[in-house]
């Protein structure tokens, strides 16, 4: 009997496991549905702003974060309702019409324990990116992003020494360079670097989370990373959050709505508030 | 004459009666099963050949040996442009798993003599525990230790700008591979007759010389086989090593302190940002990965066929024999080297466990604050992430891939224990193939996934998940089941083939349900396993943190929740939470799988469980009229009686 007991237990605790499931899935609900993809750099403030529209609208937006590339892609394809690119439509991406939404900085950062160091110019991070070099004999070390994220793009396209050699033209960085693949373990690594040896970089929207973690910021060629800087291009690290759709098929009504929101003053208030600078 | 004979012997074959002589229930459920078992030898070439027929493009138009031995990656938008050699990868990954083999795997053969030997009878149990634990705790939670504890260790204790590197791969990595290891050389080592133990210690030898001169000698080829199957696992780590070493893609690991990536950790980092042909060639890395497995698995197969050809136990002595006066003389010199090994292990034993006290600590003390029962349970939308979805993912994968590994393992079980020959070629070819799908890195099953499901239904989807933790769990369940199956004493199938039950109704009354705490283990097991994975998920189940509606969303388990908390560098706090959710949960799989085998054990002299369901039935019919099939399975009691 205590068998029959075990199996009826175990039949129930099955039945409660797919019940559970089955409760859970029907949380969902049909209302209107929009699905965003693309760049991963634009997905948090994406994410921001769908939530205030969410608030307001019966609606529900996926955003699935993938790469700048995919996300217009799939717009190509027609696979999402838009893309998200944190960089410019090139030439050869045919078929997509790009709206800017925003101009994101990239931040330098290192551990707050680093009081020596407030300022870099183009050439020390490119010295250290390309050869090792340390920065003010104080930072001997820098992490860099993996190939083909737009944050990585934009660094290695704008650091460039006094002859206007880029990151971006050299064949391998600097055997110091480690990699991270996301702006949340080059944060996380800066948080653990307790001694401040080591400079990273991360969208200036993540800054705001970068300093609640041991992080701060360090000005880059004497300019301060801040919205009014990037805003009038004085400071250089710096480049454009847009979305893409298929021109053929345009936007849906639904799209295009929550397209007019993000360009309304109430979507400007969040991008500011997220720390990214309006057009 | 001969040709007519033929034609009557093919049109007897086709006859009506032998078709209907050779399609009996007997032998459909007997083909059934068959093809059960062949499941694991069709997945093996399933994925070698999905993974090749991708990797030809590139191969092709780089050249395989250009990637296998170029030296320079840059990735380009196409072949052309990039620039895709993997040579230091090659070197990265062979130097990383040497290393850590070494270190961890000497570790793990002496944490196992200790479990086998020295450990007191109270605290194995506990040990034990410790051990599985170990093993059960996610890899990006190693990682993210390693990131965030020895890294910033090794750099204070060392005093250099960077720590990422071959020394913090090797720490993080070894640690990993002591549970595989050691559980494997323990089962070897208490394979050996305990009367080499008595007898060496008859003829005056210390227990330490017992042990560590007669006892680990004999079991030398079970611990082999175990560091081979350590060198398959630390090949494959992926989440982990890619967090700690650094991922320089053009250095190779000239120092300890010196970053540089592996085959893995290049295919998991740079595949969200690659263009078509960039992930073709990661596809192609992942084929280079997949042969080291094969090859390496060929090694394990030539291991294993020594042991059974040779005496295992006496090669040794015979060999010992022509120094055996050099042997007398120095013995007693020989005692106190022993003597300091068995120090080494009790040493080496507790910083395991130390080691395992750290890790669990480090993340309860970081996790717990953020835990709340809303950031459980709560409703997950853009403006507040919750975990709740993962509930619902991790169940859903969770009951996916059990409905279909579950009757795929059983039945492949049954087939190799109760239907085949021992030793029969078909039995050897489904093990050897069970064996080599056990070993497959979970990347590969991850980048097979993407080729075979994703990019045919155009999207990731929980259903192409769990389609491939299926085929990752089944060697597990196979494994399980068969060993329990195998623990059935024969003279219950005998009983009941005496009393007129056919075979398939023996296996199923009989045979299965005394094997029930096997398969119970077998599927908690499968939990663990699929609870702590993440690799094979991202590429097949996606990312998405939200809530899924159906098997065709996208879909993310606890441990993808980890690793997509880490990317957007905006939920670090809830990345801590959410491993230790992911933490309590290995906890009660492993508490759950010992009072399961407790049970198992204490069950084993009560009446057989279909008695049970007998009774409850008999009660139940009782109240109506006592029906005719009721009889028969009778019978099959009866023989379950008999044989108890």
């Amino acid at each position: 009997m205590k068998k029959l007991g075990k199996i009826v237990a175990v039949t129930a605790a099955c039945a409660a496991l797919v019940g559970s499931v089955a409760a859970f899935s029907a949380c969902g609900d049909g209302s209107d549905k929009l699905t965003i993809t693309g760049s991963s750099s634009v997905t948090p403030l994406m994410k921001e702003l769908a939530a205030a529209y969410e608030k307001e609208h019966d609606v529900t937006i996926e955003v699935q974060q993938s790469d700048s590339g995919t996300g217009i892609k799939d717009a190509q394809n027609g696979l999402n309702d838009f893309g998200m690119a944190s960089r410019d439509v090139k030439s050869e991406e045919t078929g997509v019409t790009a709206i800017k939404i925003a101009i994101d900085g990239v931040a330098l950062i290192t551990n707050k324990a680093n009081t020596a160091v407030t300022n870099v110019t183009s050439q020390e991070l490119y010295d250290l990116y390309a050869n090792g070099t340390t920065i003010q004999s104080s930072i001997s070390a820098g992490i860099t992003r993996e190939d083909g994220s737009g944050t990585r793009d934009a660094f290695d396209d704008l650091v460039k020494n006094a002859e206007g050699k880029k990151l971006k033209d050299l064949e391998k960085l600097a055997s110091i360079i480690t990699t991270q693949d996301s702006t949340g373990k080059v944060m996380s690594a800066i948080q653990a670097d307790s001694d401040g040896t080591t400079i990273g970089y991360i969208s200036m929207g993540s800054v705001a989370e970068a300093l609640t973690k041991d992080c701060k910021t360090v000005n880059f060629e004497g300019v301060e990373p801040t919205a009014a800087n990037v805003s009038n291009k004085s400071y250089a690290l710096q480049r454009n959050f847009n979305i893409v759709y298929n021109t053929e098929a345009g936007l849906s009504e639904l799209a295009q709505d929550f397209v007019d929101f993000i360009l309304s003053e109430e979507g400007k208030a969040i991008i500011e508030e997220e720390g990214y600078i309006n057009v | 004459m001969q040709k007519a004979n033929l034609k009557e012997r093919i049109a007897n074959a086709f006859s009506r009666e032998s078709l209907e002589k050779a399609f009996t229930k007997e032998n459909i459920v007997k083909g059934i099963f068959a093809v059960f078992a062949a499941v694991s030898i069709i997945a093996v070439f399933g994925i070698v050949i999905f993974l090749l027929a991708t990797s030809i493009e590139p191969f092709r138009e780089i050249g395989f040996f250009k990637i296998l031995f170029g030296d320079i990656w840059k990735a380009g938008d196409t072949y052309a442009e990039g620039q895709y050699g993997a040579l230091p990868m090659v070197v990265g990954t062979i130097v990383l798993t040497v290393c850590s083999v070494l270190v961890g795997g000497t570790i793990a053969i002496f944490v196992a003599i200790f479990m086998a030997y020295y450990c007191p009878k109270k605290l194995k149990g506990i040990y034990n525990q410790v051990i599985n634990l170990l093993a059960g705790i996610p890899s990006i939670v190693y990682g993210f230790f390693g990131l965030m504890v020895v890294v910033p260790g090794l750099k204070a204790i060392f005093n250099v700008p960077s720590a990422y590197g071959l020394l913090a791969g090797t720490i993080v990595l070894s640690i990993m591979l002591i549970p595989t290891v050691a559980s494997i050389a323990r089962n070897s080592l208490e394979a050996v007759p305990s009367n080499y133990y008595e007898g060496a210690l008859a003829l005056g030898c210390s227990k330490n010389q017992a042990v560590f001169k007669v006892c680990v000698p004999a079991a030398k080829k079970g611990i082999i086989a175990a560091l081979i199957l350590g060198v398959g696992r630390a090949v494959g780590e992926t989440m982990a090593v890619q967090m700690i070493i650094g991922n320089s893609v053009n250095y190779y690991p000239t120092g300890a302190f010196q970053g540089f990536a592996t085959l893995t950790s290049t295919i998991v980092q740079q595949w969200s940002y690659a263009t078509p042909d960039t992930r073709n060639v990661l596809i192609g890395l992942g084929f280079i990965l997949l042969l080291f497995i094969l090859i390496l698995n060929c090694v394990l197969l030539i291991v294993k066929r020594d042991t059974m050809a040779g005496n295992k136990y006496f090669t040794r002595r015979v060999k010992g024999e022509a120094d055996n006066v050099k042997n007398t003389l120095s013995y007693k010199k020989t005692g106190s080297i022993q003597d300091i090994l068995w120090i080494i292990s009790y040493v080496l034993s507790i910083i395991v466990v130390v080691a395992l006290v750290g890790i669990v600590l480090f993340m309860l003390i970081k996790g717990i604050p953020f835990i709340s029962f809303d950031f459980l349970f709560g409703r997950s939308t853009n403006a507040h992430v919750t975990i709740a979805p993962a509930f619902v993912s991790t169940g859903m994968l969770i009951v996916l891939a059990l409905l279909i590994a579950l009757p795929l393992g059983v039945g492949a079980a049954v087939f190799l224990n109760e239907y085949s020959k021992k030793n029969s070629i078909f039995v050897k070819i489904v093990r050897l193939f069970t064996d080599t799908l056990a070993g497959i890195p979970s990347i590969v099953f991850g980048l097979f996934g993407y080729i075979f499901l994703v990019i045919p239904m155009k999207q990731y989807s929980l259903l192409a998940g769990g389609i491939v933790l299926a085929l990752m769990v089944l060697p597990t369940i196979i494994r399980s089941v068969e060993q329990s199956l195998s623990e059935v004493p024969d003279s219950m199938r005998e009983a009941s083939l005496a009393l007129g039950a056919g075979k398939v109704r023996t296996i199923f009354l009989v045979v299965l349900p005394s094997a029930l705490a096997g398969i119970v283990t077998a599927i908690i097991l499968s939990i663990g396993r699929i609870v702590s994975e993440s690799a094979a998920l991202i590429f097949t189940a996606g990312s998405a943190m939200y809530m899924p509606d159906n098997y065709l969303d996208s879909g993310s388990s606890f441990a993808v929740f980890m690793w997509a908390f880490m990317g957007e560098g905006l939920y670090i706090d809830e990345c801590y939470a959410t491993s230790v959710v992911l933490l309590v949960i290995v906890i009660i799989l492993n508490l759950l799988v010992t009072l399961v085998e407790r049970l198992g054990d204490r069950d084993k002299g009560k009446p057989h469980p279909i008695l049970a369901i007998k009774n409850g039935y008999n009660s139940f019919v009782g109240l109506f009229k006592k029906k005719k099939t009721s009889e028969s399975l009778e019978n099959t009691d009866n023989a379950a009686e008999l044989a108890e």
